[in-house]
Parts: structure tokens; C-alpha cells; sequence
């Protein structure tokens, strides 16, 4: 179709991509009020301070509700216009604490108050948690309001204080419904809503629970829409506004959420969501509250120390590196070195190489273990293709059929639910196989709930199902093995290894079946070969894309750094140990000397001989690639903390106590360019493209196209071949045979390993 | 005996010649209006002594006791009227019941003291057309309360039933139907008065496998009950029009938004959905026409605002009943998504008559812009109470002085408000204006859904105002803010007028409010809020302006202007007043006449009413004290 036109105030402006009348004016900088609409959420066309006229609809319309039509004529400002917001805006402040709006004194109001804002109540803006930072005040500053004509209505409730993080002050709300929006359209979370009618309208629970109590995650997205005061995060509500504002990436998934570090005199205060990708707008309980009091936390680790005579004592930097160094060096031959996923890949750049080249460190391996990204990695390997691009989370979010597998997604990696969720609300269908109680499973169009450990009985099983349906390239790489492996078993039999239920395996297969992209979402708990291999077969059947869910933020990085997880049993084997961040270590790791090289306390330094203190995300900054494959740059935003140094600054000058070469990074910068040239890391500008590990970085897979038939036609993977050898866990046998004995009931909700919902 | 499902026309006519043939053999019938007042009024006892006066007079099979609907006429139920003499006796107790049978039906006597008197001329009635409250109606759509029990699929047929629907499904396409109803000129009787016809035009046009049509009975404005009389009074005649509709716009279900606080429509509605979906007139292949379509019943959850449609649809999907911005209109993007189509409970019950006598007859009831007439409910100040049938364009007069009988007590008529909460009052100057959509709305009233308050001069009319501004604004959903605290606010100013604390300019700040609130609402509930405002600062200025300016209730109905003074001259010194006094406001001694301390008195009028009528001593009063006295 050919452009749209629409009239603004006389002028013909092109329609691009608003869709609303409102979005159209904005593009085109033409100032309209607006407080209940937000970019992220469906209209509500509550507030009215965006009325307009159209030509040919009857009165006013709000400009944030009506699409634009072609040759659409609206004028947004005009004598009746400008009476009509202010009375309405008027109208909202009768409501809502407002002396300060209308002060006569508010232009130097700074220089006579002498109030600080830990008040109480909030009768106006100098006391409001979100003075200079509210809709509000802008809407009626812009809309020309100085005085109110009506009688005040104060809600007098009484300020909630009772659950963690954020205060709700519902004296200030103005009823834009953005926070229930948000919590329900957004999060799919539906814990707040709006309550009552009339004067007594409010925002609360169900019975008027505590948030906790209603299943509140925290996540913070209802307090970051909230365009008043009504919603303060706690911590921060009663300080000044920040001074420095930072891009940060959230340490805390791999999601690796865009947050924006919001510094005061040099102390990190908060870290709401950016708006920018992957994220956009969201973040979760971990990154939106816990990072400030994490990187101030009193448990950090602010020096370097040294064991001596059996305790650990402070030293200076050089006293600390030479003692691991000579520890090390000691050792040579017979180190081991284990990394982390939480720091940058520059950081983890220069420890690996620390480990090859200055330690000749046998294993280096991951603290995580064997990882998803990995697993995916190698079954791609034994699939005999490079790693498939990865589908985005705005993919994910455009998908018509979401399938979470192994994760309750919605706990450990809130947003990229929130992706999977809009893909619900745009009407795709949500499929899941987990084992155990899931958030998500309420929105689920059909789920299944294996067995614990027989989820690869369970995609076989619904690869069987879907064989069934007819859904198999026959022409596939593989598929003649993948076939005759599943004609000699039966659906029934299939189901019972995997002890779900027959008719919700067809159910979901059916699903599948439908027409549409396809996204796999899949959890760390599949991680192991033969599970991956059979999702991997069902994901080709069903063209889906797999989107596996990262553990750390930095997973992806470490595992193209290290081209592998290695094996972090045999690094607790060797005789000295550079551990870089959190691991457990095993009870009989029989190691003769540890460096711990880590921000945080940790059991692991009761057994360090060395420990060197590093930097957080916060103050380090750096590059991170998120499970997209996203790589992302992180600015420090505040200075380390105490003695602390970045890791790879750590890592290099240890390198350089050894007597190894090309160590001399001035700043991370240098290790970056290290990286991009060795072909590990894309240039910056690659930030959206997909990551494969490095070992398949030549046959990056930009070009593919992204169509379900492109899928459709990948190789199958090298599965056992056989079901048989699928090995379905002897849990889930017994499950089966009781489940045999108590005879077949009818299908009801799944529940976990018990088939037929018996 | 009764087939299981029709096919084709033939098999209808068949089944209701069966079904009157079998009535014919019965010769008398005693008919009971046992609707929701008439229930209230101990009807069911009646319809059981009947019963029980059959047998004992052993009258079986030659006496039918029907008991039916709502006849309309609150003040004298409940009503029996008897067959073939057509007579109407009213107020009928259970003591009654035999001897109507042994008198009336058997001797064809009448029972005088059962009959009607007309308050003004003190004539007996014996028929309903000699009744004025009757004989001023047209009633295309009561009368068949009067005829059938609303559970008895039968007694429907009977009076012609399914007929229209047959009509319509086996001989007339979609847009032929259409084109019926809107050449009929049926507007919508939920209040706005669209073009029914229009409407279904636009929700055919709608693409979209499945569609919905919905009957809407919330019937939430105060004092209206036309809506749950007929639901609950003749079921199938809404259910038949609701066929129709879906049959013309393409609607695969249907649903009965219903209230739940009309338990009686709820069961009658749910009986003669069952009844229908067993004669095959609902359902699967529609009387074998190949026309597919269920209805099911929904309980709403009681709120004033969930009558507004998209609010009703909301609260289907199980959302809170709050409104949306249109359009999209539902006709487009409606239950579920779908393109729906939402009527009135009234709209749909006049279907059937249009299909079956033809768009022409049904035009020709009415006026050129409206076809067909008006339900209201009849209540205030006036002698007859009750629903009452006319046809459109008939004047204001016609209805309160012809079927209404007048004022109540012969006092002045001052204003009759129509509408309910969302529309206006007319002065008693207005009363030869006609009745319709456009005529009202012109007056800056509105017709509603037609509820018609009578209002004689002792109703102030600041205080009325008050009253609707209470209601809407602790209706108003509270979602879009010119509702929810531009009617707070109104209702705040208005308060503060019946309190005497009124201001020179309150009344503008109340006109540019409601221009503000009319303007700037989302949905038709805010959008006509201020109506009862603004049309009574048009009509009634001087009595606000009493109020504000000189704290004075004209209409002495407003508490705190009140004064209450015992008029020495009078007083016989009874201290009766004394004794009613909850706060000892009342002093004096026997014999001497007593004194109200304006300081101490709290204006409760119980003084007032104490006061022996013959007597009088006490004496309301309103604005600046008359003389000092005691
Ligand atoms: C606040 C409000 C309450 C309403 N309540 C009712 C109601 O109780 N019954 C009704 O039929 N229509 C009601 N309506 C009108 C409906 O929105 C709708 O216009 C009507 O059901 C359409 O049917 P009609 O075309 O047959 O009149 C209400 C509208 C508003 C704004
Ligand atoms: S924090 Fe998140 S889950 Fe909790 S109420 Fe707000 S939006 Fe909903
Ligand atoms: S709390 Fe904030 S976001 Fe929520 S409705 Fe009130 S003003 Fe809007
Ligand atoms: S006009 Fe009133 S009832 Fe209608 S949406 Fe607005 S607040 Fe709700
Ligand atoms: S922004 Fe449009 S109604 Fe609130």
C-alpha cells in the first residue's frame, strides 16, 4: 500500500510507522500532552490530555487511541484545544498533591526551601521522590496550568511501605493504569490491577495482599512507567537526582540487560532498564534493584591478601602478584585455570592467555561446568553444520510459536519471557516441556511435564507425534537414520519412557505443526548430548529456530575465549589453581596452591593462598555477548571500589611478574583491537549480529534466510540413532508402571511425570 | 408429543395449529401478572389458591390459570384478568381466588370491589380499555406479556411465535432482513437510538468468520425496568429477534448479557433457551434452514457502567468493566476480537414484529424518523405507576396526564425528567413537546432507555441534580479523568449549593465543568453526565440561584436551608413536638406554645411530622427567617 498522509495542524506529513495520530505528531515535532499513553502499551485512552480534533469524528478524540487514516485532518492545538487539557489537567491535580505547581515561588523555589524530601507526605513537588523526573509536572507545565480552581480531593491513603524495593504511594497516582498495563500486557505478571470505581478507583491487589503475596517479581517494570511519584524505588527516593548517568550491561543472565548506571558523587545509586535492545525498556529484580547494593556491598573484596602463618592478610599489589607468581611458577606444568562468565571477554581474553601462555596451565576451564551454549555448539558439531544463526529476542517476540524447554524462563531469564510473552499477546502460541511448576505454564497453549532427566524421551516422543502428523523432510541430511528410529517404537512407548501423556504430546505436536516461526527457548538443564540432539531433531521437523537461554552474562563470550567449558574436575585436580570468580570447589580438591582472583568473599578463599581483588561490571566496564549472540559495551561508570583492579589489568600484571611477553595492555581498549584482530570479536558495528563460537566464525551464517523452510531443511543431528539407547531415566520407567497399574485416566492438566494427569 | 425439532415451516404451523386446537377446548382462563412486582405483591399465593379453588370447585379442564409476565400497571398488583368476559380485577389476594372462579368465571358476575376506580372520576372499570392507564398505551410489545407464561415455549407459538424468525431464516436473505428492519426505522432502545438496521449493516459488512450478536439487559439506570419485564415477561420474543439478527449480520452465537440481580430473567431467559434449542429453533441447522446459532446467558456484574457496550464485552472477556475508546466499534472489532453486534433487550423483542406484519406497519406506528413506540417506566409524583407502551412522537402529556392519570394528589406539575442519570428535565411548559430520539435531545434531554421521573413542586430541583451527580460520579468507572473528577467535582459544587455554602460563580464553574466533561469523556456515561446539570441550571436558574444567593430551597426540600418554627398562634402546647425531637431542640410547657432553638436544631422535620395535621403549629420554612417570634 502507498504511503499514508495525514493533516497536522494544516501541514501534510508522511505516516512512517505511527500508529497512532499521537506517534505521528511526536515524529514530526509537534507537541502534543500525553500521561496514560506509553510506547509499550496498547492505548488506554484514560488521561485525555491528548484530545484532538479530526475532521468528521464527532468532538474530540484522543490523538494516542486514533489511527492515522489517509488524508486524516487533525488540528492538536487550538483556543477550545488548549481550555479543554487545562481544564483536565486542572481536574488531574485536584487529585494530586499540587501546592507547588502553582507556587508563585517555584522559579527560585531552591534558594528559600530548606526542607529535605524524607517526608512523610508528599503535599508537592519539592517533596516528591519524583520532582524533575514526573510527566506530570512537564504535561502541566507545557499545558499552562498556574492555578486550580477546585477543591482539593486528597486520598489521605495510607503509603505503602510493606514490600521490598519500591514504595507505593498511592496519594499521588493519577490512575493511568501504566503500571497494571505494564505488569500485565508487558510481564504477563497481572499481580496489580485497578481496583474499585468512582472517587475510590486505586491500583492494588487481589484482597489487597502485599505484592510478594500476590506473586510480584519485582521486576520493577510497573515503578520505571509510572510518570509520577507514585511508584519510588526505595532506595533512591529520597536521595538528589544522579549526576552521571552510564551505559551498563546487567552482570546478572544472558539476556544481559542494557542498563543505564546512574551515578551520584561517585557512588553507584541505581540501575533502571535502557530502552534500548535486547531489553528495551525492561530489566528484572536482579538488575533493576539488587546491583547498587551489590557493587557497595560489605562483603567485596578490597585488597589484595596474602596467607600468611595461616591467615590472610592485606598486602600491596606488587607483594600479592609476586607471591602468586611464585607460587605459580612454582608449579609449572601442573596449574589449572578456571574462568568465569560474569566478566567481560577482554577481561577473560587476557586471563586465558595468561593461563596458555604465561601459566602453561593444562586445563582451563569454565567455574560453570558444561553450559547449553556449549551443548548446542556441539550438537551442531555432530549435526556436521556450523552453529544455525541465532534468532533474536525480537525474533522471538514476532514468533507464532514459542516452545520454552527445561527453564521456568519467566524466573531465570525474565526478559527474554518478556520477549516470549509479547510473542503470547500477539497472538502466538506458548508450548512448553519442563519439568516442575513454571510461571509461564498458565499462558502455555499446550505443555508437557517429563520426567525429570527423560526429557529426551519427550521430544522424541513429539518427534514422533509429529512424524505422525506427516511433519518430516524426507530429503533432510540424516533423516533416513532419524526415521527408522523412530518407526521402532511406538508413540505409546515414547510416551511412556518419557512418562508424559499421550494425547498432550499430539496436542503439542499439533502445535507445532501450525503454520509460523518457530523459536525454542532452552534452559540450562538440557545441557547434556542426548537431550540436545533430540531437541535439536524436533526443532528441525518443526523448522523452529533454537534460542538457547545462557546462563551468564557473559557465557557466550567465555566459551568462544575458551573453545570449549574444559573441565573444571580435572583443573580441581592440579597442583596450583588461579581461580577468576565464583566456583565451588570439591571437597577433595587436592590442590597445593590457590590464587582467587574474585569482587566477593567467597568459601573458596578459606583454602586461597592468594587473593586479588577485582573490579565489578560497574567499574569495569567492557564487552559482553549476550545469548543473541549480541556484543555489547559496557562503560565504567563508577571508580573500583578499595584497592580493586579490572581482571584483565589483574591478569596481565600477573603475566608480566612471570616474565611473559606482550602484556603490556595501557587499557582494555588494547585487548579489545587483540580481539577483533584474532577474529574472536566482531567491530562494535556488528552489535546485532549473530555470535557463533569461534570455531565455526568463519561460517558465520548471516545470510541464511530466516524462513521456516530454511530450517526445515537443516541436517538432523546425529542423534544415538536409536531410542532404544536414549537411556529414559529409571524414575521415570517406575512413574510409568504405576501409572500402568492405576490404569489409564482421563488427560487433565500435564503434571510432572505423571502421565495422562494421573 | 411434542416433536423434537422443527424443520421447515410447515412443521411450525403444524405444531401451533396443534397447540391451539388443544387450547380451544378449555373455555375460561384466569390470568395472573406474576412478574417480579406482581410476585412482590404475593401473586405466587394467588396462582396457588387458584389452583387449589380448580379443584376444589372441580373446574379442571375447564380453567385455565395462567400466570404470566408483568402487565405493567405496578400500582394495582397483581392483576387477574379473566377470560372470555375480559375483565380486570386489581390488588387480588389469594383470599380472592375462589370467588372469581365461583362468581366470575362460572357466573360471569363481576366483582365489583375488585375493580379499578379511576382516582380522578371515581368510575369503576370493568376492561382494560376502559382503564386510562390502558387505554392511552399502544402496546405492540406488553400485550404479549399479558398472553403468555414466559416459560411455556407453547404459549408463544401460540400467539404466533417463530413466525417472523421462520420467515426469516427459510425466505428472506441477510440483507433483505437488513433492509426490513431499516426501512422499519427501528432505532436501538439502549439509549442512543441508532439505526438498528445501519448497525447490522455494518456489523455484515465486518470480515470475520465468526461473529456474535449479544442482547443487552444490564438495564442498569435507576427506577428503569422495561428491559427485565419483557426478558423476564416473554423470553422468546427476544430470543426470536436475536435469531433474526444473527441470521442477517452472519452470527454464529449469541449471548444474553443479563443482570444478575433479575433473578427471574435469569431463569426465565435460561427455560427458553433450553426450550427453543429442543424445537430446533436454536442451535445446529435452525429449523432445518442450515443456519447455525447457540445463545447463551451471561450474569453480569451489576455495575451501571457495564451497560455501555464495549464495558459489557470487557466484562465477558472477564476484564473489569471499564469502557474503550471507539472505534474500533464493536460492529468491527468486538467480543473476542470479533465484529459483534449489541442490542437492546427492547430492540430485540420489536424484531420479530417487523419481520412478521412488515417494515411498513411498524413504520406507521411510530413518527417519520422512528418506527414503532417506547417503553418507559412511569414513576415519581404521579398516580399511575408503571410501564407504560407508546408510540413514538406521542406528546409528554399523553403520557403523564393520559396514562400517567396526573399529578399525584392534584399538585402542580414542575418537571418530568427522562433518561435517568444521563438525560435532562423538562419543564412542565415543555409538557406538548413529542417524544423521540430527536425532539428530546433537542430539548437537551435524551429519551435513554426510558425511564421517565414525574416531579410535582415539591421536588427541588438543585437537590435532583445532586442526586444524579452523586450517581454517576460513584458510577463513573473511574478510568478517564474527566469522569471520574469532573463529575466529583460537579458533584462537590452541587453539594455544597443543598448545604447553603453555595458561591457567586459556582453556577459557571458547574457550565464550564460540563462542557468539560461532555467534551472530554471517553464513553456515553461521562459524556451525558452532566445533562441533568445543565438542563436544570436552563430550566430551573432562579431556584439554583435561590440556593446560592439567598440560602433559600424554594421547594423546601433542602435540609440545612430549612427552618422549622412553632407558630405561637397555633400551638396548643401539646409538646408532642418536644417529645419527637432527638436533640431536645424543642422547648416549652404544657398549654404554652413551644419554641424550636434554631441553634440546637438539626432540621430532621421530625417536629414537622409530629405536629398533629389538624393542628399545623409547626411550619417548615426556607431562606431569611419570616418574623422573629418567642
Ligand atoms: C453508561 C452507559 C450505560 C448503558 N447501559 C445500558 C443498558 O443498561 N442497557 C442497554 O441496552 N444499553 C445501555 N447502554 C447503551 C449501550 O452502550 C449500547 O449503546 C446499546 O446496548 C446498544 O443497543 P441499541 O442499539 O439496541 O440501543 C449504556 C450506555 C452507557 C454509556
Ligand atoms: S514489579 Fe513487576 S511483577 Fe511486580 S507489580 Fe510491578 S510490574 Fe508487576
Ligand atoms: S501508580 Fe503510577 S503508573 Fe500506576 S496508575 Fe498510578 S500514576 Fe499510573
Ligand atoms: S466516561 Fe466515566 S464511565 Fe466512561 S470511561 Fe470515563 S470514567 Fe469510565
Ligand atoms: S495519552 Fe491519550 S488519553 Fe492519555
Amino acid at each position: 500500500m502507498s504511503e499514508k498522509t495525514i493533516v497536522i495542524d494544516g501541514k501534510p506529513v508522511a505516516v512512517k510507522d505511527g500508529r497512532t495520530i499521537l506517534e505521528v505528531a511526536r515524529a514530526n515535532g509537534v507537541y502534543i500532552p500525553s500521561l496514560c499513553q506509553h510506547a509499550r502499551l496498547a492505548p488506554f485512552s484514560a488521561c485525555r490530555v491528548c484530545l484532538v480534533s479530526v475532521k468528521g469524528r464527532p468532538g474530540y478524540q484522543p490523538s494516542c487511541s486514533v489511527a492515522p487514516e489517509d488524508g486524516m485532518e487533525v488540528v492538536t492545538d487550538s483556543p477550545e484545544i488548549r481550555a479543554l487539557r487545562r481544564q483536565i489537567v486542572e481536574l488531574i491535580l485536584s487529585e494530586h498533591p499540587n501546592a507547588c505547581l502553582v507556587c508563585t515561588e517555584k522559579t527560585n523555589c531552591d534558594d528559600h526551601k530548606g526542607t529535605i524530601r524524607k517526608v512523610g507526605e508528599v503535599t508537592g513537588c519539592v517533596l516528591c521522590p519524583a520532582n524533575k523526573d514526573c510527566e506530570l509536572q512537564e504535561v502541566a507545565s507545557k499545558v499552562g496550568v498556574d492555578s486550580v480552581r477546585f477543591d482539593a480531593a486528597y486520598r489521605s491513603v495510607e503509603v505503602k511501605r510493606r514490600d521490598p524495593f519500591f514504595v507505593q504511594d498511592y496519594n499521588l497516582c493519577i490512575l493511568c493504569g501504566r503500571c497494571v498495563r505494564m505488569c500485565g500486557e508487558v510481564r504477563g505478571a497481572s499481580v496489580i490491577s485497578i481496583l474499585h470505581r468512582g472517587p475510590q478507583a486505586v491500583v492494588g491487589t487481589v484482597l489487597g495482599r502485599s505484592l510478594k503475596a500476590s506473586g510480584c517479581q519485582f521486576c520493577g517494570a510497573c515503578v520505571d512507567a509510572c510518570p509520577v511519584g507514585a511508584l519510588t524505588e526505595r532506595t533512591v527516593r529520597h536521595g538528589a537526582l544522579p549526576d552521571a548517568e552510564t551505559r551498563a550491561v546487567c552482570p546478572c543472565c544472558g539476556v544481559g540487560c542494557n542498563l543505564t548506571a546512574q551515578v551520584r558523587s561517585g557512588k553507584l545509586m541505581s540501575t533502571p532498564p535502557s530502552d534500548q535492545e535486547p531489553n528495551r525498556g525492561q530489566a528484572c529484580v536482579r538488575g533493576r534493584f539488587t546491583l547498587a547494593d551489590l557493587v557497595s556491598s560489605p562483603h567485596r573484596l578490597l585488597s589484595p591478601m596474602v596467607r600468611r602463618e595461616g591467615k590472610l592478610e592485606p598486602v600491596s599489589w606488587d607483594a600479592a602478584l609476586q607471591a602468586a607468581a611464585d607460587g605459580l611458577k612454582a608449579r609449572k606444568g601442573a596449574v589449572a585455570a578456571v574462568l568465569s562468565g560474569q566478566v567481560a571477554v577482554e577481561d577473560l581474553h587476557a586471563m586465558a592467555r595468561l593461563a596458555k601462555d604465561a601459566l602453561g596451565a593444562g586445563t582451563v576451564a569454565s567455574a560453570m561446568g558444561p553450559s547449553i551454549v556449549d551443548g548446542m555448539a556441539r550438537t551442531a558439531e555432530s549435526a556436521g553444520v556450523p552453529l544455525p544463526s541465532l534468532p533474536q529476542l525480537s525474533d522471538l517476540s514476532l514468533a507464532s510459536k514459542v516452545l520454552i524447554a527445561g527453564e521456568d524462563a519467566a524466573v531465570t531469564h525474565p526478559v527474554a519471557w518478556v520477549a516470549a510473552y509479547e510473542a503470547v499477546s500477539r497472538g502466538g502460541r506458548l508450548l512448553s516441556v519442563c519439568s516442575g511448576e513454571t510461571r509461564h505454564s498458565r499462558h502455555a497453549a499446550a505443555e508437557l511435564k517429563p520426567k525429570r532427566g527423560a526429557e529426551a524421551a519427550a521430544f522424541f516422543a513429539l518427534s514422533k507425534a509429529l512424524s505422525e502428523l506427516g511433519v518430516m523432510d524426507k530429503a533432510a541430511k540424516g533423516a533416513d537414520v532419524f526415521a527408522a528410529s523412530l518407526a521402532k517404537t511406538s508413540l505409546a512407548e515414547a510416551c511412556k519412557a518419557a512418562a508424559v501423556c499421550e494425547p498432550e504430546v499430539r496436542a503439542l505436536a499439533r502445535e507445532l505443526q501450525a503454520q509460523g516461526p518457530a523459536v525454542f527457548l532452552v534452559g540450562a538443564s538440557l545441557a547434556s548430548p542426548d537431550v540436545l540432539s533430540s531437541l535439536w531433531n524436533l526443532a528441525v521437523q518443526a523448522g523452529a529456530r533454537i534460542l538457547p537461554l545462557a546462563e551468564e552474562s557473559n557465557t557466550r563470550g567465555l566459551f568462544s575465549v575458551l573453545q570449549g567449558s574444559g573441565d573444571p574436575a580435572a583443573a580441581a585436580r592440579a597442583k596450583a589453581l588461579y581461580l577468576a570468580g565464583p566456583m565451588t570447589l570439591p571437597g577433595d580438591a587436592a590442590f597445593e596452591f590457590l590464587v582467587v582472583q574474585d569482587s566477593f568473599e567467597s568459601p573458596a578463599l578459606s583454602r586461597a593462598d592468594v587473593v586479588l581483588p577485582a573490579c565489578t561490571f560497574a567499574e569495569a566496564g567492557g564487552t559482553f555477548v549476550n545469548m543473541e549472540g549480541r556484543v555489547q559495551t559496557a562503560v565504567p561508570g563508577i571508580k573500583p571500589a578499595g584497592a580493586s583492579q579490572p581482571d584483565w589489568w589483574i591478569a596481565s600484571q600477573l603475566a608480566l611478574k612471570l616474565g611473559a611477553a606482550g602484556f603490556d595492555h595501557g587499557d582494555a581498549s588494547a585487548i579489545r583491537k587483540e580481539l577483533e584482530a584474532s577474529g574472536i570479536l566482531e567491530a562494535p558495528s556488528s552489535r546485532a549480529k549473530a555470535y557463533a563460537p569461534a570455531s565455526q566464525a568463519k561460517a558465520q551464517v548471516r545470510a541464511q534466510p530466516a524462513g521456516t523452510d530454511y530450517y526445515r531443511s537443516m541436517p538432523l543431528a546425529h542423534t544415538s540413532q536409536d531410542f532404544q539407547v536414549l537411556r529414559p531415566c529409571p524414575a521415570a520407567g517406575q512413574a510409568v508402571g504405576e501409572a500402568g497399574r492405576a490404569g489409564a485416566a482421563a488427560p487433565v492438566r500435564a503434571k510432572e511425570g505423571s502421565p495422562c494427569g494421573s | 408429543m411434542r416433536p423434537s425439532r422443527l424443520s421447515g415451516s410447515a412443521d411450525l404451523e403444524a405444531l401451533r395449529e396443534s397447540i391451539r386446537k388443544s387450547r380451544a377446548s378449555t373455555p375460561h382462563r384466569v390470568t395472573v401478572s406474576s412478574g417480579t412486582c406482581g410476585l412482590a405483591k404475593g401473586s405466587d399465593k394467588l396462582v396457588a389458591a387458584l389452583h387449589a379453588a380448580v379443584v376444589e370447585l372441580k373446574l379442571e379442564g375447564k380453567v385455565e390459570i395462567k400466570a404470566t409476565g408483568c402487565h405493567g400497571f405496578c400500582d394495582i398488583e397483581p392483576v387477574v384478568l379473566v377470560a372470555p368476559q375480559g375483565v380486570v380485577y386489581q390488588r387480588v389476594t389469594a383470599e380472592r381466588a375462589k370467588d372469581i372462579l365461583s362468581e366470575t368465571v362460572l357466573q360471569g358476575k363481576v366483582i365489583e370491589d375488585l375493580l379499578y376506580t379511576d382516582p380522578r372520576t371515581g368510575a369503576k372499570a370493568r376492561a382494560a380499555d376502559a382503564i386510562p392507564f390502558y387505554k392511552a398505551q399502544r402496546r405492540i410489545l406488553t400485550s404479549s406479556n399479558e398472553l403468555v407464561d414466559p416459560v411455556s415455549v407453547e404459549d408463544y407459538l401460540a400467539i404466533g411465535g417463530y413466525r417472523g424468525m421462520a420467515k426469516a431464516v427459510l425466505q428472506m436473505t441477510p440483507d433483505g432482513i437488513i433492509a426490513e428492519v431499516t426501512k422499519a426505522r427501528l432505532r436501538g432502545r439502549g439509549g442512543a437510538g441508532f439505526l438498528t438496521g445501519k448497525k447490522w449493516g455494518f456489523c455484515r459488512a465486518s470480515a470475520g468468520a465468526s461473529k456474535y450478536v449479544i442482547c443487552n439487559a444490564d438495564e442498569g439506570d435507576p427506577g428503569a425496568y422495561m428491559d427485565r419485564s419483557l426478558l423476564e415477561g416473554n423470553p422468546h420474543s427476544v430470543i426470536e429477534g436475536m435469531v433474526i439478527g444473527a441470521f442477517a449480520i452472519g452470527a454464529g452465537e449469541g449471548i444474553v448479557y443479563v443482570r444478575n440481580e433479575y433473578p427471574m430473567a435469569v431463569r426465565n431467559a435460561g427455560l427458553a433457551i433450553q426450550a427453543a434449542r429442543e424445537l430446533g429453533l436454536l442451535g445446529k441447522d435452525i429449523l432445518g434452514s442450515g443456519f447455525d446459532f447457540d445463545l447463551r446467558l451471561f450474569k453480569g456484574a451489576g455495575a451501571f457502567v457495564c451497560g455501555e457496550e464495549t464495558s459489557l464485552i470487557g466484562s465477558i472477556e472477564g476484564l473489569r468493566a471499564s469502557p474503550r475508546q471507539r472505534p474500533p466499534f464493536p460492529a468491527v472489532r468486538g467480543l473476542w476480537g470479533k465484529p459483534t453486534n449489541i442490542n437492546n433487550v427492547e430492540t430485540w423483542a420489536n424484531v420479530p414484529l417487523i419481520i412478521d406484519r412488515g417494515a411498513d406497519w411498524f413504520a406507521g406506528v411510530g413518527t417519520a424518523t422512528t418506527g414503532g413506540t417506547k417503553i418507559f417506566a412511569l414513576v415519581g409524583k404521579i398516580n399511575n405507576t408503571g410501564l407504560v407502551e407508546v408510540p413514538m412522537g406521542v406528546t409528554l402529556r399523553h403520557i403523564v396526564e393520559g396514562a400517567g392519570g396526573g399529578v399525584k394528589g392534584g399538585r402542580p406539575l414542575k418537571a418530568v425528567q427522562t433518561g435517568g442519570p444521563s438525560g435532562g428535565c423538562l419543564p412542565a411548559s415543555m409538557l406538548d413537546l413529542s417524544v423521540d430520539y430527536d425532539t428530546l435531545s433537542k430539548a437537551g434531554s435524551i429519551m435513554g432507555s426510558g425511564g421517565m421521573i414525574v416531579m410535582d413542586d415539591t421536588t427541588c430541583m438543585v437537590d435532583l441534580a445532586n442526586y444524579f451527580l452523586h450517581f454517576t460520579q460513584e458510577e463513573s468507572c473511574g478510568k478517564c479523568v474527566p469522569c471520574r473528577l469532573g463529575t466529583r467535582q460537579m458533584a462537590e459544587i452541587l453539594s455544597r449549593i443543598t448545604r447553603g455554602e453555595g458561591q457567586e460563580g459556582d453556577l459557571s464553574k458547574l457550565e464550564s465543568l460540563a462542557a468539560a466533561v461532555k467534551a472530554g469523556s471517553l464513553c456515553g456515561l461521562g459524556q451525558t453526565a452532566p445533562n441533568p446539570v445543565l438542563t436544570t441550571i436552563r430550566h430551573f436558574r432562579s431556584e439554583y440561584e435561590a440556593h446560592i444567593k439567598e440560602k433559600r430551597c424554594p421547594s423546601l426540600v433542602c435540609k440545612a436551608l430549612l427552618r422549622f418554627v412553632v407558630n405561637a398562634s397555633k400551638c396548643i402546647g401539646c409538646g408532642l413536638c418536644a417529645k419527637a425531637c432527638p436533640v431536645k431542640a424543642v422547648s416549652g410547657i404544657p398549654k404554652k406554645p413551644h419554641v424550636v432553638s434554631q441553634e440546637l436544631c438539626v432540621k430532621c422535620g421530625a417536629c414537622f411530622e409530629a405536629c398533629p395535621a389538624k393542628i399545623g403549629a409547626v411550619e417548615r420554612s426556607s431562606g431569611a427567617p419570616a418574623e422573629v417570634q418567642g
